[in-house]
């Protein structure tokens, strides 16, 4: 690996500049020492009273992650190699279990939830299963089973799900699945759900659409019959965003009870880039389809997070040294095509007939880039630093009683692996609220984050 | 302590016997068929839309409950409105008492007509205690005594809200939860033989989503009848089987004088033909305010004085006269004053009163 870094530093190009120095790249692929701290995660929340919640994660050696969090009441450890995740948690009530392999062919994930001991200890088990077919082709399968059916407690006593998943390149996913579940309700009978679901989400023409079009049928009880359509549309003009999305239910012969519609519109100190599109697409795709033929199988990622995923697993696989190149440089296409908003508005409103209430929101942001400039100064140099978010939701229930939440956030983006965030929000009283004579608390939060090779 | 001194003042004014005077000729004729199904009613205590005066006017009772009896309806149905127990609460009194006399049924409706004081007032224990045992007292332990000639007192119902998603903004499980299932425990243990009846939800179609998600929340646990509100024909493919428990469509109307008697001629039937276990169907309404939509009467104030009454959907009222006058086999029947010779000896009570100033303490602050 040590004979790599020479290639490595040459795959260095100019990185952007933010406020504070961040880890290099090329660190990832080299950690140099037995425990790297990889992540660390600090939030102090205030409302009526302080909770805190802490999550560390390291890398060891070349092994895996180990990881541990608290968050009030919760605690929890992690494990993940290349191959390998295992996952405790537990609070008063509740524990957690979690188990992945990821084979060459197969991915298996099982969760199990136990419940308290009031409500019988019984347990949950969740298990999704991919095998994948071809480079460019998984099929899908889920199900969810109770080893204590007899509870009345209101809950998805089991669900069974098969699925395909098509990846054409970077500029197409297709996916169908059908499931079937059964869900016991609050007054103790079950109904039956049988669900079937088509989606599709590709690039083209500097714009990302995702479409997904179903059909559920619900049987038992209270029966009925749904269809559901979702749109959405993000469109890249130079330094334009524009957003759209929809989403739909209609049950046939009665009428469309859930409907929303958004938009918005955001302003960038450089040109947009979209996560299906240019290089860090391609480097993704071509990292992806090597991975696989090593047999590491890995699926396509279009967000951060799951990229960021993506490399920490292929570093530590055997044969992470062919892959260095390709890791690197897939982080560095990220690390280029980063986003950095400075101004926008977004707009959404949704009404569904079951609760009768219509919620509209607003959000409005502003945000300096680093290094400072005024809005319209267009650089392709810049990087994200200070966001101010403010939101306004307002509900408006059945009866006219209207709730009106606000919340604000300020990020400041020290680099691109650490964050610091100040937020507050102030609840609208609801209507069980006015019931219930309470009152609605504002609370603070500030959180710290830092994620190396984000 | 004003509130006291005004209750007392109030329950002194309208303390009254029971009249006999002419009781005895009514009972020589049989009442009215009743042969028409249920209607809903106001508890109107005056005219005027925002009355500034406590007062109940017996002639605006006496009105609306001769015009429910001579149409020859089965069960009446009337919000007993929470008022912070206020001349509103008071108004609900001699319609429930006199329907109960002349052997009609009473469905009366723990709700309210705005805001969340009811709804406070449920939800703390100690209120809640104060509440329900002071509509108990009032509505539903006494015992009716039949008008003479009439042969059974009407039996006394009792609802636990009115479409409280739409009115209240609650969810289904919060109703369920927070007031359909204590307000039936309570009564379940003091009063078991009360019929407790789950609140409806809207009419239209609309409604089914609620009507399920209530279902689904225990609804049926927690009741005696379920009710719903109809108000679209197309609602009733989707409540046919939805319940297993009796159904009292505790609102039925449509809008628009002109369709009243096609709705009750044509789509009552099919309302008890296409749901499983209705049991009744109750008309929307005698009277509101508003001309020309649900009502079936118009009621204006006399050039001499006093209070009259008009058909203004003359094709449903003449429909249901003359099924009465049919059911009736052309035999004579007692007149309402016959039978209801004073409604005063309806109203309010000394009894009445002490209940509402012995649980006024306990309410929660306005």
């Amino acid at each position: 690996m040590r004979a790599l870094l020479p290639l490595l530093l040459l795959l260095a190009g100019d990185e952007p500049r933010y406020p504070l120095p961040a880890s290099a790249p090329e660190s990832l692929a080299e950690p140099g020492g037995p425990l790297v701290l990889t992540d660390l995660r600090y939030r102090l929340t205030h409302e009526n009273e302080n909770d805190q919640a802490f999550a560390v994660r390291g890398r060891v050696k070349n092994f895996g992650f180990l990881g541990a969090f608290a968050d009030e009441d919760r605690r929890g450890v992690t494990l993940q190699t290349q191959r390998l995740d295992l996952g405790y948690f537990a609070d008063p009530s509740f524990t957690n279990l979690q188990a992945g392999w990821r084979g060459s062919k197969l991915l298996l994930d099982v969760e199990a939830e136990q419940r308290p001991r009031q409500d019988g200890h019984g347990w949950t088990i969740d298990g999704d299963f991919a095998l994948r077919l071809s480079p460019d082709l998984e099929a899908l399968a889920a199900i969810r089973t109770d080893t204590d059916r007899g509870l009345a407690l209101p809950r998805t006593l089991s669900r069974q799900a098969l699925g395909v998943l098509w990846q054409r390149g970077t500029r197409l996913d297709l996916a169908a699945n059908l499931a079937r579940a059964e869900d016991r309700t609050l007054a103790g009978f079950d109904q039956e759900r049988l669900r079937a679901a088509a989606s599709a989400a590709g690039y083209a023409w500097n714009s990302e659409a995702a479409l997904e079009v179903g059909f559920e049928r619900a049987r038992g009880r209270a029966p009925r019959d749904e269809i559901f359509a979702s749109a959405s549309l993000r469109t890249a003009l130079g330094r334009w965003l524009a957003e759209a999305r929809s989403a739909n239910h209609w049950e046939p012969g009665v009428l469309w009870f859930d409907h929303e519609l958004g938009a918005g519109l955001a302003f960038h100190a450089r040109r947009v880039r979209l996560p299906r599109a240019r290089e860090a697409a391609e480097r993704m795709l071509e990292l992806s389809r090597r991975a696989n033929a090593m047999g590491y199988n890995e699926r396509r990622v279009y967000d951060e997070d799951g990229r960021r995923a993506l490399r920490e697993r292929l570093l530590l696989s055997p044969r992470r040294a062919e892959l260095a190149r390709e890791v690197l440089a897939l982080h560095r296409a990220q690390i280029g095509e980063r986003n950095v908003p400075i101004a926008g508005v977004q707009a959404l409103e949704r009404y569904e007939s079951v609760s009768g209430v219509r919620q509209r929101s607003l959000e409005a942001f502003a945000g300096v880039a680093w290094p400072p400039r005024w809005p319209w100064h267009h650089d392709e140099a810049a990087a994200p630093f200070l966001t101010a978010r403010y939101t306004r939701l307002e509900a408006r229930f059945a009866n006219g009683f209207t709730s009106t939440t606000h919340a604000a956030a300020l990020l400041a983006e020290l680099n691109r692996e650490m964050s610091l965030v100040v937020r507050w929000r102030r609840p609208g009283a609801t209507p069980l609220d006015a019931t219930l004579r309470t009152g609605r608390a504002r609370s603070w939060e500030i959180e710290y984050v830092y994620a190396r090779g984000r | 302590m004003r509130r006291r001194r005004f209750l007392q003042a109030l329950a002194a004014g309208a303390a009254s016997a029971h009249a006999t005077r002419a009781a005895a000729r009514g009972a020589l004729l049989p009442p009215v068929a009743r042969v028409n199904g249920g209607i809903n009613v106001q508890p109107l205590r005056l005219l005027d839309p925002a009355p500034a005066s406590p007062l109940i006017e017996p002639a605006l009772v006496n009105l609306q409950m001769r015009a429910v009896y001579a149409l020859g309806f089965e069960q009446l149905r009337i919000t007993l409105p929470f008022n912070r127990f206020g001349p509103d609460f008071f108004a609900a009194i001699p319609y429930v008492r006199s329907a109960l006399a002349l052997g009609i049924d009473v469905v009366g409706v723990l709700g309210d007509f705005s805001g969340y004081a009811l709804a406070q007032a449920l939800a703390q224990q100690r209120s809640a205690a104060a509440v329900l045992n002071t509509y108990r007292d009032i509505f539903v332990l006494p015992t009716a005594l039949p008008a003479p000639g009439v042969a059974r007192a009407g039996v006394f119902a009792l609802q636990v809200l009115n479409e409280p998603i739409h009115f209240l903004g609650l969810s289904a499980e919060e109703y369920v939860q927070l007031f359909l299932k204590p307000v039936n425990a309570f009564f379940k243990l003091r009063s078991p033989e009360l019929q407790v009846v789950s609140a409806a939800e809207v009419g239209n179609v609309e409604g089914i989503y609620r009507e399920r998600a209530l279902l689904e929340a225990g609804l049926e646990a927690h009741c005696d009848r379920v009710a719903y509100h109809v108000y679209s024909r197309n609602l009733l493919p989707l409540l046919t089987n939805l319940v297993r428990r009796p159904v009292w469509v505790t609102e039925s109307g449509a809008d628009g004088t002109a369709s009243h008697l096609p709705w009750v001629r044509d789509v009552f039937p099919e309302i008890r033909d296409r749901i499983k276990g209705v049991e009744r169907v109750f008309f929307y309404v005698l009277f509101d305010r508003d001309p020309g939509g649900f009502r079936l009467l118009e009621i204006t104030r006399a050039a001499a004085g006093g209070y009259e009454a008009r058909a203004e959907s003359q094709p449903l009222v003449a429909y249901l006269t003359e099924r009465v006058t049919t059911a009736s086999g052309g035999r004579a029947t007692a007149a309402y004053e016959d039978l209801i010779p004073d409604i005063s000896a309806y109203f309010p009570t000394r009894f009445d009163f002490d209940r509402v100033v012995e649980a006024s303490p306990f309410l929660p602050p306005a």
